[in-house]
């Protein structure tokens, strides 16, 4: 008799467990507790990212996720040779076991993604089999045989960021545009639903304007040849990709907020308005992105992490962590790539610049991390 | 004597059993009604080659939405009055009239294309316009609500009032458009408990989980384009940010300042309530300042003492 009721216990012991386990999947990891932590690893053309973010209150609402950690590894996965699969191999797993016990985040909340950077090379290379292998080899090196490593396409890519940056009060009157080093890229949802995203894409990014220009420039290195002729470049081939690909977007017409992401974009934010270090995401007023264009080639000296910091009143707000986030800046842009960089922003925020009716601009830091919120959002909820 | 004792733990895993049934009944219920946030837009199916049906199907198609924005889209006045609703309501009516004038062409069958064009630019127009002010009017009727439960509350109750506007006989009243300040009144500062779905005010720090902000403007100057912007600086005198989309920088003539909220009024009205909701990470027990700026000036000002 004992026996049989130590089994009826043990029975139902096991359903309270997995109703638990249920309700929990389904309410608890849909609200999100003030603690939670997620690490998203993102296999991508130059090499292995991950970043950790710490979700906020109603994230998906507001918006409000914080960067709690971005590094990455350069591997060059993408030239597909046995060396580098074995370097981003052990590169994600190196930054699997950093996540797991130097923040403690469990491996369930520990995301796996191939870019789509990636998928577009192996498929023009017919090297699709090199990104299966990877993932087989993952799933080994982890022990974890049920990991889903989904490679991503450039269209989930941007409704991705798009979601994870954009809060749900402003998805569909937000036009994101992403300016890379390579390219820029970005979208907005036409339809009132997430399904449709209208797709923007230029074939210039801060460095192609930048190697353009340094073509261009013969014997005479000097800034104000420099800058004669940057202005010669965006006159020409990206000006008339730009306003060909602004007019088809039809943005214009469909969106009232103009956002802005990709390092440039971080820079910019960081020595335009340092009193908002802390914010993720900042207003742009098209003058001052006009006055600082200006200044960079005029009067760069000026620029320095004490001269940015110093100009802040507010006596509340760190100083000092602007000096190293203005240093920060000046070490991954030297002044000819933020000269670069402003102008090619300049030239597209001008195309939405009305003088009828005004349009908000944004300027994004941590883009780079907008998709895994996005990613752990729709998995938590069970949307992906 | 030994069955009864394990009689009770039978019981409390049957109690057990049905609560974890119940939990795994809301989970399902859950996953099975979710809701569908945003409907699809109806799109227009024309793939019909018979002309005069296309025409017919499109003018039905015109009529729905047409329909369907005059019975969803009824702005409020405040929502009518900003200019960027006035660009796009005028952009609609536009494109109505273009509309009806393709349609009723009869004797050019290749507008029927751009007709059917136009039409579903005019249903995305619509149902972006819907998105923006279905969810915009309806937090600030709740606000609304709130803030005159509040006031009410106040008025009716005979307690200490922690909320000392301060400052308030700096504000110009009549000398508005003379200096151009504009003037600010009325100013309250709540915070507010939220417990079962009702929010209450509290004057205790632990318990406050949202700031709710009101006052009213008027005889705003046209220089500041009825722009004002609202600073709620904490006790440690840092500036209250709600998401980050919300707060910027403004020039001020005291320098540089950090905004928790920006708002719009019409200029030259003779008096408008504006109201706002901060949720801040943390609450700190002392003073909390709000501030009301146009144009570069502070023109009102007041604290709310949190315990």
């Amino acid at each position: 008799m004992l026996n049989m009721y130590i089994k009826f216990y043990l029975f139902f012991f096991f359903l309270i467990i997995v109703s638990l386990q249920c309700f929990s999947q389904n309410f608890i990891a849909a609200s999100y507790r003030e603690d939670d932590l997620y690490a998203g690893i993102d296999v991508g053309s130059k090499g292995v990212k991950l970043s950790i973010i710490k979700m906020g209150k109603n994230a998906s609402v507001t918006g409000s996720f914080v960067a709690v950690k971005d590094t990455s590894i350069n591997t060059d996965f993408i030239s597909f040779t046995p060396a580098t699969f074995h370097a981003t191999l052990y590169a994600i797993k190196n930054l699997y076991n950093y996540a797991k016990q130097t923040y403690r985040i469990s491996t369930e909340r520990i995301f796996t993604v191939v870019s789509s950077g990636i998928k577009g090379q192996a498929e023009k290379e017919n090297k699709q089999d090199r990104i299966v292998a990877l993932s087989d080899s993952l799933r080994v090196l982890l022990k974890e045989p049920n990991r889903v490593v989904p490679v991503i396409g450039a269209m989930e890519e941007a409704k991705l960021s798009h979601l994870g940056i954009v809060p749900e009060g402003r998805r569909y009157s937000t036009f994101l545009i992403d300016i890379g080093s390579g390219n820029t890229k970005g979208g907005y949802f036409k339809n009132g639903n997430t399904k449709d995203l209208k797709l923007f894409a230029l074939n210039w990014g801060t460095k192609t304007i930048s190697n353009a220009t340094d073509k261009r420039l013969d014997d005479d290195k000097s800034i104000t040849n420099y800058k004669r002729q940057l202005n010669r470049v965006l006159a020409g081939e990206p000006n008339n990709e730009i306003v060909y690909a602004v007019n088809e977007s039809g943005a214009y017409n469909m969106n009232d907020n103009f956002a802005f992401s990709g390092g440039i974009a971080w820079a910019v934010a960081t020595l335009l308005y340092p009193e908002l270090a802390e914010n993720s995401v900042v207003p742009l007023k098209f003058e001052d992105l006009v006055a600082l264009n200006e200044k960079l080639a005029t009067n760069f000296a000026t620029i320095t992490p004490v001269s940015v910091a110093s100009s802040v009143v507010d006596k509340t707000v760190n100083k000092q962590a602007i000096e190293v986030e203005v240093a920060r800046v000046q070490k991954v842009f030297d002044q000819k790539a933020l000269m670069a960089g402003t102008s090619l922003l300049l030239n597209i925020v001008r195309q939405f610049e009305g003088t009828q009716e005004k349009k908000n601009f944004f300027l994004v830091k941590n883009g780079q991390v907008g998709w895994i919120s996005a990613y752990v959002t729709e998995s938590v909820t069970g949307k992906l | 004597m030994r069955e009864n004792k394990y009689d009770k733990l039978l019981f409390a895993s049957v109690v057990l059993l049905v609560l974890s049934a119940v939990m795994l009944l809301i989970s399902g219920y859950n996953i099975y009604f979710k809701k569908q946030a945003i409907p699809n837009i109806v799109q227009a199916n024309i793939t019909n080659t018979n002309v005069p049906k296309l025409r017919d199907s499109l003018a039905k198609i015109y009529s729905n939405t047409v329909s369907n924005m005059d019975d969803h889209l009824n702005l409020t006045a405040s929502a009518a009055a900003d200019p960027d609703t006035k660009t796009k309501m005028a952009e609609l009516a536009t494109l109505r009239e273009e509309i009806v004038a393709l349609l009723a062409n009869k004797n050019n069958d290749a507008d029927l294309q751009l007709a059917k064009v136009k039409i579903e630019e005019l249903q995305q127009k619509v149902a972006l316009l819907q998105n923006k002010y279905t969810g915009v009017e309806a937090e600030n009727k709740r606000l609304q609500l709130l803030i005159n439960q509040l006031l009410n509350t106040k008025q009716t109750t005979v307690q200490t009032n922690t909320s000392v506007p301060i400052e308030k006989q700096k504000v110009p009243s009549s000398s508005v458009n003379n200096n151009g300040i504009g003037s600010a009144g009325a100013l309250h500062l709540f915070a507010v408990a939220v417990s079962n779905n009702n929010e209450q005010e509290t004057n205790t720090a632990e318990d406050a989980e949202r700031i709710i902000g009101t006052f009213t403007v008027r005889n705003l100057p046209a220089k500041g384009n009825g722009e004002l912007l609202v600073v709620v600086l904490q006790p440690d005198g840092k500036v209250v940010k709600n998401a980050v989309w919300e707060s910027g920088t403004f020039e001020s003539v005291e320098g540089r300042k950090i905004y928790s909220r920006r708002l719009h009024a019409e200029t030259a009205t003779e008096e408008k309530q504006l109201n706002f909701s901060l949720t801040p990470d943390k609450f700190l027990k002392g003073d909390y300042t709000m501030q009301i700026w146009y144009n570069g000036n502070m023109i009102a000002k007041m604290i709310k003492t949190l315990s």
